[in-house]
């Protein structure tokens, strides 16, 4: 190679910044996809948490060991159940929820609160709910999961 | 742990890691040339080039372990840390041989703590393998662990009165050959620290993130819960006050509010840390006498010729002036990796390496490189949002904020807009203590984007 060593040092000057950027642009590409995948996949999952569906939310009261922030609200399908298990409308990861442990129906313009043969049992108000029949819910009402202080708490509201 | 199929293969993180090894390819090749100090241009010869192939295969062979341990880890937090850690060696081989006395084996030894870091994230990584909730319920052993540390190096400085005026106390020399292994323990007490105030917030969430009592109109917050953060926080302030560290003071200080945001959602925590904050720092200025001169070294004026000011720049703020200087001679595009002259700047190679990149890779070099340090952020953070437990969410989030703010600090302080501290920039600084406990932080955090992923 005949080439004058400034000169190739130059042209190293640059690659060598180069590369950087280049990089940068590859983990954008990366985080991008990333992005998209995970906005999409959320976005159908909760399928727009600001707009009232009409049925109404469940406000967390306590949200004990679970990553969430007392105040934050879940919506309510016509068929909701709440467990441990990863079927469940809303997850709870603790070893005192059952897999399946209480389940919230809409019909007749009225909630249905009913457990689901769970371990700790559920209350609404304070009382137990028995395990398969239905028990009636309003605003307001404040629903318990596990042994007696709860495991979490939740508000019904619309 | 077996081999699950050439699907689970972490084929992202290899092509990311593709360019950082080019780039240190170029970088050494650079180096070698510069060095040879000859008008043609001849082929670098295999062993010059040794430290670059070391880095390379260190780091290929840790994404293979990583891929063996841990495949559904984050598989982008490592090609950046990676880049990052090049650029030290590169500036570390860069500057050893400059430095005034010449360092030669610079390079070397900060190759050789890049490798013990590596090690040492694989190890958190196997340590972690029944997963990461068991640290939380050691909260206080591992506070009381990185308490002592600390408090060691302390009382030594006390006892045998070594060097009272030395910049800091933080040192501990561990035997080993050559004179001892110097140490910095107060890297790992931030981890420590961490750990502790993760797990104590995760608890008392909900406590704290209701109300407190009122002090009239104000509201306080809930003090039987506060009482062991508060604590904690004041031993460990205390600590570095002790060892003249109030840099990692206020790193200290700025996690542990970020955290306890993080855990509460309420502003009120900031608020009433930023007064308390604000107090301390009103006291150490009316105390310490070399707080005073870094805040006044900061407002000083390098350009000017008035004797007094003179008398200054030739003093105390030498270093701060010729690190603003060799920014400055850098320009847009940068002087060129070993085309400059950044051991101009007194202990270039530890507190300011920032203006050392700044000089020799130019704006263009210094952008990038705070992009990749937000990349780095950015990443942290999305593990924590995605993390399943309370816990894992606050860990991730008050490492991750360590890189943040410590980044932010010293990047601040070579710019001039912040009075100088003795706090080491990630991975690109060079020192092994640093080195090593940000691995440890990086193997947490891998650990942490595995746990209860699908």
């Amino acid at each position: 190679m005949n080439l004058q060593l400034d000169q190739f040092l130059f042209i190293l000057r640059i690659v060598l910044v180069a590369l950087i950027y280049l990089f940068l642009i590859q983990l954008i590409f990366v985080v991008r996809r990333d992005l998209v995948r995970m906005s999409s996949g959320s976005g159908a999952a909760r399928g727009g948490t600001t707009a009232h569906k009409g049925l109404g939310y469940l406000v967390v009261v306590k949200p004990g060991p679970m990553p969430l922030r007392p105040g934050h609200r879940i919506d309510i399908e016509p068929v909701t159940t709440i467990g441990r298990g990863p079927t469940n409308t809303v997850v709870l990861e603790d070893s005192r929820i059952s897999s399946e442990h209480a389940r919230i129906t809409y019909h007749d313009r009225q909630w249905w609160v009913e457990d689901m043969g769970s371990r700790n049992k559920t209350f609404l108000n304070g009382t137990q709910v028995p395990a398969g029949q239905g028990v009636p819910a309003r605003p307001g009402d404040l629903l318990v999961l596990g042994p007696v202080d709860g495991v979490v708490t939740f508000k019904f509201g619309v | 742990m077996m081999f699950q199929g050439i699907h689970r293969y972490r084929w992202r993180e290899l092509q990311l890691l593709l360019l950082p090894c080019l780039f240190m390819l170029t970088g050494m090749v650079m180096l070698v040339l510069v060095d040879s100090h000859s008008d043609k241009v001849s082929l670098p010869t295999l062993d010059s080039l040794v430290p670059a192939i070391g880095v390379i295969a260190a780091l290929l062979v840790t994404h293979i372990l990583l891929t063996v341990l841990l495949p559904q880890a984050d598989q982008v937090l490592f090609p950046i840390v990676g880049l990052l850690s090049i650029f030290g060696v590169l500036m570390a081989l860069r500057l050893g041989p400059a430095l005034n006395p010449p360092a030669d084996n610079l390079g070397s030894k900060q190759l050789l703590w890049l490798l013990l870091g590596l090690l040492c994230c694989l190890l958190t990584v196997l340590f972690t393998r029944r997963g990461t909730l068991w640290i939380s319920r050691y909260k206080y052993t591992f506070a009381a662990f990185g308490i002592l540390l600390v408090g060691i190096s302390l009382v030594r400085v006390f006892t045998t009165h070594i060097n009272f005026d030395s910049p800091t106390h933080d040192e501990l020399n561990l035997p080993g050959p050559g004179g001892g292994i110097p140490f910095q323990p107060s890297e790992l007490l931030k981890i420590c620290l961490v750990i502790f105030f993760a797990a104590y917030v995760a608890e008392n969430r909900e406590i704290l993130g209701e109300g407190g009592p009122k002090l009239g109109f104000i509201p306080v917050p809930p003090l039987k819960q506060f009482g062991p953060l508060l604590l904690m926080l004041g031993m460990a302030l205390v600590l570095f006050v002790g060892l003249r560290e109030l840099g990692l003071a206020l790193l200290i200080f700025g996690i542990f509010l970020a955290m306890l945001y993080l855990g509460s959602g309420r502003f009120l925590y900031v608020g009433w840390g930023v007064v308390l904050f604000a107090v301390g720092a009103l006291i150490c200025y009316k105390l310490f006498t070399y707080v005073q001169a870094r805040v006044t070294v900061v407002g000083i004026n390098c350009n000017a010729t008035d004797a007094a000011t003179r008398q200054i720049i030739l003093g105390p703020a030498y270093q701060i002036c010729q690190g603003l200087i060799a920014i400055g001679s850098g320009g847009v595009f940068g002087t060129g990796l070993g085309l400059g002259t950044p051991t101009n700047v007194p202990a270039v190679q530890t507190d300011y390496v920032f203006a050392a990149v700044a000089e020799e890779f130019g704006l263009l070099g210094v952008m990038a490189l705070i992009g990749l340090y937000i990349m780095l952020v950015h990443r942290g953070f999305r593990i924590a949002a995605n993390a399943k437990t309370a816990f894992h969410q606050l860990l991730a989030g008050g490492l991750t904020a360590i890189f943040a703010i410590q980044t932010m600090i010293i990047i601040a302080g070579n710019l001039k807009l912040f009075p100088l501290t003795g706090i080491p920039l990630p991975f690109i600084t060079y020192g092994g203590s640093s080195l090593i406990a940000n691995y440890i932080i990086i193997g947490l955090l891998l650990r942490i984007s595995a746990t209860d992923t699908a």
